[in-house]
């Protein structure tokens, strides 16, 4: 797993690169972890530490800042609780997405649309998947980091469609 | 702290807020380094971290002052507690137990 760390920023890299490839090698892969370490890397680039750390040092009142900041943590738990009410959210869009594209897909069958249109149509579920996660498993991370994380998915989904759509075309 | 002030501190930390949390009491008692720290965690509060996870909240905890590195052993930096970061630990727990004292104490005249 440790080629995923190419995908944090260089500066990241020279500062963690050595003990992050040193925790990381020993793990055997799994999808879990390997989404992890995309989250980290992605909120790496939306939200590099560094730039605020050299501010926080050069701030005068540092210490009362990083105290009453420090003093937000919340307490309990480990991470964002996936509610009952997320996963009702999360189901939602996904249904909705279908109940939506499925009307439109056997529309544009009917009226003879072109074979891209059709095959966006079909794997339009995928994108309102994808939109799920932000109720589930992305729930709680930075706004950025799920826009982006997000956006890369819906963009691979929108290719490999395209791509579909051009074969079934040929 | 009203209630708005609340929220732009959740905003803030989001995910990572405790595992800040969890990694300050880790280092509270010596030095680790991220593969200590995670399986020390894991014992004493039953939850592993995802690398990715760690090592952002790390960052945020370096960039704040709360954590130091020291010196590389072998290819792993230790991280100690900086005083900054034992007085905002200190400060949290207590706010913690006040909470906790607060709901033991309905609990047992309920």
């Amino acid at each position: 797993m440790t080629w995923l760390l190419r995908l944090y920023p260089p500066r990241w890299r020279r500062r963690y690169g050595a003990e992050f490839r040193a925790l990381i090698a020993p793990q055997r892969f799994s999808i879990g972890t390997a989404i992890d370490i995309i989250g980290g890397a992605i909120d790496a680039w939306t939200q590099p530490q560094s730039h605020l750390s050299a501010r926080a040092a050069s701030h005068p009142e540092g210490e009362t800042i990083m105290l009453a900041r420090v003093m937000r943590l919340r307490c309990a738990g480990y991470g964002a609780k996936v509610t009952l009410v997320d996963g009702l959210k999360g189901a939602g869009v996904i249904l909705g997405g279908t109940l939506l594209t499925v009307p439109i897909a056997l529309w544009l069958r009917r009226s003879g649309a072109s074979s891209y249109a059709l095959t966006l149509c079909i794997n339009g579920w995928l994108i309102f998947y994808v939109l799920s996660l932000r109720y589930t498993t992305l729930k709680g991370w930075p706004g950025r980091t799920q826009a982006v994380f997000m956006g890369a998915l819906i963009s691979a989904i929108l290719a490999l469609t395209l791509l579909a759509g051009w074969v079934g075309r040929t | 702290m009203n209630r708005r002030d609340q929220t732009v501190d959740l905003d803030e930390f989001g995910r990572f807020a405790e595992p800040a949390l969890l990694i300050l009491i880790s280092l509270a008692d010596g030095p680790k380094h991220g593969y200590a720290v995670t399986e020390d965690i894991a014992g004493f509060a039953d939850v592993r971290f995802g690398p990715g996870t760690l090592y952002a909240a790390i960052a945020r905890l370096e960039a704040r002052g709360l954590i130091d590195a020291l010196d590389a052993d072998d290819r792993r930096n230790p991280y100690e507690l900086t005083t900054v970061g034992e007085k905002a630990l200190r400060a949290r727990l207590a706010s913690i137990q006040a909470v906790a004292r607060v709901g033991q104490k309905r609990l047992a005249s309920a």
